[in-house]
């Protein structure tokens, strides 16, 4: 996967490229790998991610690649897809117990959806049981830290870093 | 072909996954075209230089757009067309518009590569956020200036304390306000006739039929019908190109294939471009078409492998003979040398391949970091290249040259000063430290045989 990263970043693999190494090395990891190694003793499994483009919002290229980036670091994700609605996210963190939720909008005008979710899994109460990143071109640190949320990344890469470190318990915007 | 008529075969249509639409039906197609058409990116020079690369990706992008169709989002459906109604849709295509009104009405007119016509011009921050109480004097600093043809100017954020919110009333009332600055700046500049490609705070379709029922938007004018990366349209788009059709406000299709993304490489972004030109003529019915490729790295369209498809779809427009316009989106900002070399650079190549000039909108489009002298700048060199009548190949050199002064930081640019801090909010002109950089810079480019009359 590593070096699929690199032939991504050369040009010389496309996002299709991407996804589907991604997908075949999560089914490979889902299917053979993590039954045999228990989560501490592979070193690999970072955490549990639920990851979506808000409501309104149809553009998924930004968060596909944090998804992807991700898995290949060894979190586990569920991805909901695009125009997630906060009733959505509620309902998969309650099914999947994430140790982290995601929000990506394209838009200036969807990325205020990213409060709604808050606010929604504080009213469902568990807003304490995860930590929230946000991220997309319109989205910034001061507009993560006015709607509450714990994180914030620029891009894909910095996404995981700062994924591993909200598991640590070490972030906060 | 009208978009209801869309609307009713989608319906009807084959029902796909949308994943199974990007991976199987666009991403694998496309590859499989480059190879059958042998349409290969050299990153040894940014711009196409193959003369017979404009009929291959003419081709292999008409190819597309009629085996894939377009994917209409709410259905999961896909609306196919004929060859012959796409071949229907481009021969009933305008090659010649007229824009605006009274004094202020200018002509658009399909340009070829090497065309000594010059590109039409239109200024503005085309999108960005710009805050309400700015609106006006950033509209007015670019329809003050002379060779600013037409205007397609930012979008509004908040209204009255509310941040808009697509669909909402904050997106009908930020459409309105839009509008009203933009006639405003339009009168007080002297020219009110002037076309304008509004309205850009229309995320959904909600500003753009709000101003067309508030009679801000009207015959003449235009609104940004995109195309959805990759192959795609929603109900939104569809409606506001119906709407505008009835009221005789002009479709701008927006072309933007992600270079990187499901559209692949530059060459596969080439085809990608010209099959959803084809279908922005048959969906929306069009009157031109703006050529605006998105690195997913590098995001600008001054990177080499953008300008490397506008060159390339420029090629293509032997075979198309459409208005086509390329969208000029350097990453760099107000105050930055790097914002002029990439003005530069994508300017050269889209003037020389035949394409028209929108721009230039600084910081990748996501900060108001701009004004209407450097819409000056970006005419003053298209006029300059087109009526050296140069040879479109001939210009890699000079464009390499450019490209070493900012390449290197595109990933990490500088997005500038916002337009406040740099020009005259009362009268819109610009400062005279900014107005020193770009004379120092147009005496480079003249020394590369770009000569600015009034800059240089």
């Amino acid at each position: 996967m590593q070096e699929v990263g690199f032939r991504f970043e050369r040009g010389e693999y496309f996002l299709p490229e991407l996804m589907i190494s991604a997908e075949i090395f999560n089914a490979v990891m889902q299917r053979y790998i993590l039954p045999v190694l228990t989560k501490e003793q592979s070193g690999e499994y970072k955490g549990r991610v639920v990851i979506g483009t808000v409501r309104g919002d149809i553009h998924d290229i930004g968060k596909n690649l944090v998804a992807v980036m991700l898995r290949i670091d060894g979190f586990e994700v569920i991805d909901l897809g695009v125009d997630v609605s906060p009733e959505r996210f509620v309902e998969a963190v309650r099914e999947y117990r994430p140790d982290i939720v995601g929000m990506s909008a394209l838009l200036t005008t969807t990325m205020l959806e990213m409060r709604n979710v808050i606010e929604a899994l504080r009213a469902a109460g568990l807003r304490d049981s995860v930590k929230v990143i946000v991220g997309g071109a319109p989205v910034t640190l001061e507009f993560a830290r006015e709607i509450g949320a714990d994180a914030y990344a620029r891009d894909a890469v910095e996404a995981v870093t700062v994924c591993r470190e909200l598991v640590k318990g070490k972030r906060k915007v | 072909m009208t978009p209801l008529e869309v609307e009713a075969r989608a319906k009807q249509g084959e029902y796909v996954e949308q994943k199974k639409f990007d991976l199987e039906r666009v991403s694998r197609r496309v590859a499989e075209l480059e190879k059958e058409y042998s349409i290969t990116y050299d990153p040894a020079c940014p711009v196409a230089t193959d003369p017979g690369l404009g009929k291959a990706v003419f081709e292999a992008g008409f190819t597309l757009a009629a085996d894939t169709g377009l994917y209409i989002v709410e259905e999961s459906r896909v609306a196919k067309f004929t060859v012959e109604e796409l071949r229907e849709a481009l021969t009933s295509a305008p090659r010649e518009l007229l824009l605006g009104r009274g004094l202020d009405t200018r002509v658009l007119k399909s340009r070829l590569p090497g065309d000594t016509l010059r590109p039409f011009v239109f200024g503005g921050l085309a999108g960005t956020p710009v805050p309400e109480e700015y609106f006006y004097p950033s509209a007015l600093s670019y329809a003050v200036e002379p060779l600013v043809d037409a205007l397609d100017h930012g979008s509004i954020q908040e209204v009255s304390g509310v941040r808009v919110r697509a669909g909402a009333p904050s997106e009908a009332v930020a459409g309105v306000r839009e509008l009203l600055s933009l006639r405003r700046a339009l009168r007080d500049a002297g020219r009110p006739g002037m076309h304008l490609l509004a309205a850009e705070s229309s995320v959904s379709s909600t500003a753009s039929l709000a101003a067309i029922a508030s009679g801000l938007l009207v015959t003449g004018d235009a609104h940004l019908l995109p195309v959805l990366n990759e192959l795609k349209a929603d109900y939104a788009q569809l409606t506001k190109a119906e709407v505008g059709l009835e009221n005789g406000i002009i479709g701008a299709a927006l072309v933007d294939p992600i270079v990187g993304g499901f559209a692949r490489g530059p060459a596969g972004s080439a085809i990608v471009a010209v099959a959803e030109t084809l279908l922005a003529l048959a969906a929306y019915r069009a009157g031109y078409v703006l050529i605006h490729p998105t690195h997913i790295v590098k995001k600008a369209t001054s990177a080499p492998e953008c300008m490397w498809v506008q060159s390339a779809v420029g090629l293509a427009n032997e075979h198309l003979r459409l208005p086509l316009v390329g969208d000029i989106w350097p990453a760099f900002g107000l105050g930055t040398h790097e914002y002029l070399y990439e003005i530069a650079a994508n300017t050269i190549v889209a003037s020389a391949y035949g394409l028209h000039l929108l721009g230039p909108v600084p910081a990748n489009g996501t900060a108001p970091n701009g004004g209407g002298l450097e819409a000056r700048f970006m005419a003053e060199v298209g006029h300059a290249i087109a009526e050296q009548g140069v040879k479109p190949a001939s210009v890699c050199d000079l464009v390499r040259e450019l490209l070493k002064r900012y390449e290197e930081r595109l990933k990490s640019p500088d997005p500038g000063k916002p337009f406040w801090e740099a020009y005259n909010v009362k009268t819109g002109r610009p400062g005279r430290e900014w107005l020193e950089m770009v004379y120092s810079v147009s005496r480079e480019l003249r020394e590369y045989g770009v000569s600015l009359p009034s800059l240089g």
